[in-house]
């Protein structure tokens, strides 16, 4: 298994991925030509400009919210420098994972190899030559921003769609927060969602930071969790195999988007959440919330990192019931440096889910593989821990000598965790869920070892 | 079992879990106690005015929930350059607790520094034997704060006068008025006329800022839910010179944002 497939393989997320593995599937990736390049060296046509559309484009294309466009050769040389210390250092493509420890499998994993690393070096120190100019790939078709994601995978449109009110999004100056709330107008009686997907305006996409749906139950004054969360680099979310958020009539909607300006303004932008249900009338095994918030803070303590200093803080959750866990995402501000999960199982023993490294400018959700997703007893201790940086170490620090403390200015600290999980009902459903993962992970191996042969 | 449950040996797995090889600083806890804990000045950011000066904010955080706390102005509590020393708090109340997360007290006094200023201003607390500094300076943008009203969702400032001719005035830099004059163990009244503007209500509340002792009120919050004058009582126990600094909050969220509320301060002598 070359690692195009593989990578190929874990990379689900929209059809921008589709349109690639099509490429790699034509050779252009692995094409017999290039062994002859690379005796010179690697060239753009050849080498560098298919990572480039496999894990740079999305991005970097006219009208994207990237800074620059790097999907001709002429775009791409006089960022030659920058993007061989982006890449050296792993700042780009934003993937925060940390490699050394935890889980590895990830749905929207756009991390580039050591190899297509390598690639990307030597192609600069080499002088950065353009190659046959027949050879370079044929250019990506994008998606369709203004389609649904979800459209052609669920192989229908959304059951229901959420309007966020008209916001005009200022040219200039400081973020903007929009939160309004409303009805869910158009549900007749309870269903279940599946899927849901959040989708900006072409015009206000690039302005659109995050953009977050809460529904608020009937009645209730707080949220029961989020419909959605849209995020750089991530639209929609699919609940695991027979798991479903209730929706009742009379639900509201609460949003949470957070804009910030583009040099011109987004007149009445409008988000949009589209909702699949399950059949009328199935009720799925699983009940979830979607992604829930996790504080890496104890009780009693508070967010306060000295001047010229580090701070860590640490929040600890037992769950009450055995679960899944099926995404997760950190959240902090200009100080943050990284969030730990780990899970402290009830015979005692303790297992790193994942460390993610923290940049403020991104905000991405980790969508574990299927096989991948930690399955959680009852009584496991989830640890969440929190690393800030308040010393001139840091490159995103305005003002290494103040103190900082919580607060949700961008200058002031908050961590928390939003981690997609779903609680099984029962103990034996639980069980069920962990053996049919160890057949899973057996038919893996099998396979695996099949392709090694 | 427990790595077969995460997934972690499972295909795409790169290497067997371990606990993180990282450099972590010390620990240090930032755990709210009852008492024992310091105050910590802070740097909160700079407003420009429309006269070309600029105003610096600053908050403070005690980490007690039970323990007031008392820093006469003086080598101990005190702002250099000295030309600036003196409208920062000497009373430091607890920090509360409000939906299970410990507030620190915001923005609770300005100090307006020419154009021209480019030195740092420093606000220092001395504590139990320790130093906590918070310099200020102008000079980077993320710390611009908005003043009377949100672009976005924060409500507006509302409007704080005293007396009908008196000073008034919006935002966190406030009007002040005084020094009024009182006497020991006679209730003293603190009024103050509030201007709702477009807002269904606020909450005023009344803070000791400054003073040699304790003082007790009658209603240090008030609901507000109309425009008009609201008064609140205050009981001192010993002489010397008070500040009392008023804040109209239409909600906390408007801490966390930074805007929009006003605070006013009221200086009062108090004689036997």
């Amino acid at each position: 298994m070359n690692v195009e497939t593989e990578r190929g393989r874990t990379i689900g997320h929209g059809r921008v991925w589709r349109g690639l593995l099509a490429l790699a599937a034509l050779g252009l990736l692995v094409n017999p030509a290039a062994g002859a390049a690379q005796d010179a060296g690697p060239t753009f046509t050849e080498d560098v400009a298919p990572i480039l559309q496999q894990s740079c484009q999305q991005c970097h294309q006219e009208g994207g919210m990237a800074p620059m466009a790097l999907t001709t050769y002429e775009e791409v040389r006089p960022w030659t420098s920058v993007i061989k210390t982006k890449v050296e250092t792993r700042m780009m493509p934003p993937w925060h994972v940390d490699k050394r420890v935890g889980i590895q499998a990830f749905k929207n994993d756009i991390s580039l190899e050591e190899e297509e690393i390598r690639t990307i070096v030597e192609w600069v120190d080499g002088g950065a030559p353009q190659g046959d100019p027949a050879r370079m790939p044929p250019p990506v078709e994008w998606p369709d921003w203004t389609a649904w994601e979800l459209e052609e995978i669920l192989g229908r449109p959304p059951d229901l769609i959420i309007r966020s009110d008209p916001y005009t999004i200022n040219p200039n100056g400081l973020d903007q927060w929009w939160e309004p709330e409303g009805p869910i107008e158009g549900l007749t009686g309870t269903r279940w969602a599946m899927a849901a997907e959040t989708k900006p305006t072409e015009a206000g996409r690039p302005a659109t930071h995050h953009a977050n749906s809460f529904k608020i139950p009937l009645g209730a004054e707080n949220s029961s969790g989020a419909i959605s969360r849209f995020v750089v680099g991530k639209r929609w979310e699919i609940f695991p195999e027979d798991t479903g958020m209730r929706f009742d009539p009379g639900d509201r909607v609460r949003w949470n988007i957070h804009y910030f300006p583009i040099g011109e303004p987004v007149v009445d932008d409008v988000l949009q959440v589209g909702v699949w249900f399950y059949p009328e009338g199935h009720e799925p095994e699983q009940q979830t919330v979607g992604e829930s918030g996790f504080s890496s803070l104890r009780a009693g303590q508070t967010i306060l990192i000295p001047p010229n200093g580090t701070q860590v803080t640490q929040g600890v959750h037992v769950l009450e019931k055995p679960a899944r866990i099926y995404s997760l995402r950190a959240h902090q501000h200009l100080l943050g440096k990284s969030m730990t999960f780990e899970a402290i199982y009830p015979d005692g023993r303790v297992e790193v889910l994942n460390r993610l490294g923290w940049d403020f400018r991104w905000h991405i959700t980790y969508l574990y593989e299927d096989h991948a997703m930690p399955l959680l007893p009852r009584g496991t201790v989830l640890v969440i821990t929190s690393e800030y940086d308040n010393t001139a170490n840091n490159l995103n620090n305005p003002n290494p000598d103040r103190w900082v403390v919580y607060g949700r200015r961008t200058v002031d600290e908050m961590s928390h965790a939003q981690v997609g999980i779903t609680y099984f009902n029962t103990d034996e459903a639980f069980e069920r869920a962990v053996a049919e993962r160890e057949e899973t992970l057996r038919r893996l191996a099998v396979d695996q070892e099949d392709g090694d042969e | 079992m427990a790595s077969l449950l995460c997934g972690s040996t499972g295909v795409g797995a790169q290497e067997p879990p371990q606990r993180v090889p990282v450099d972590w600083p010390q620990f240090r806890p930032t755990t709210v106690l009852a008492f024992g804990e310091p105050v910590i000045p802070i740097f909160e950011g700079w407003i420009p005015n429309p006269d070309g000066t600029i105003t610096l904010s600053f908050g403070y955080f005690n980490l007690n929930t039970e323990e007031t706390l008392h820093i006469p102005l003086g080598p101990d509590n005190y702002i250099q350059p000295s030309e600036f020393d003196g409208l920062q708090p000497t009373f430091f109340e607890v920090a509360p607790l409000e939906s299970g997360r410990q507030l620190r007290h915001e923005s609770t006094f300005a100090i307006t520094v020419p154009g021209d200023f480019r030195d740092t201003l420093v606000w220092t607390l001395r504590l139990r034997g320790e130093e906590y500094s918070a310099p200020a300076r102008a000079d980077h943008d993320e710390f611009d704060m908005e003043d009377f009203e949100s672009l976005t969702f924060a409500p507006e400032a509302p409007v704080l006068s005293f007396g009908e001719d008196g000073p008034s005035g919006r935002g966190r830099r406030g009007p002040t008025t005084g020094p009024l004059s009182a006497r020991v163990g006679e209730p003293f009244p603190l009024s103050i006329a509030v201007d709702l503007l477009s807002r269904p209500s606020t909450t005023l509340t009344w803070y000791h800022h400054q003073g040699p002792a304790e003082v007790t009120f009658s209603r240090k919050a008030i609901e507000v839910e109309s425009s008009g004058e609201v008064t609140t009582m205050v009981t001192f126990s010993e002489p010397g010179d008070y500040v009392f600094r008023a804040t109209a909050l239409e909600h906390l969220g408007a801490l966390m944002q930074h805007c929009c509320w006003t605070n006013a301060y009221a200086r009062v002598r108090v004689t036997r």
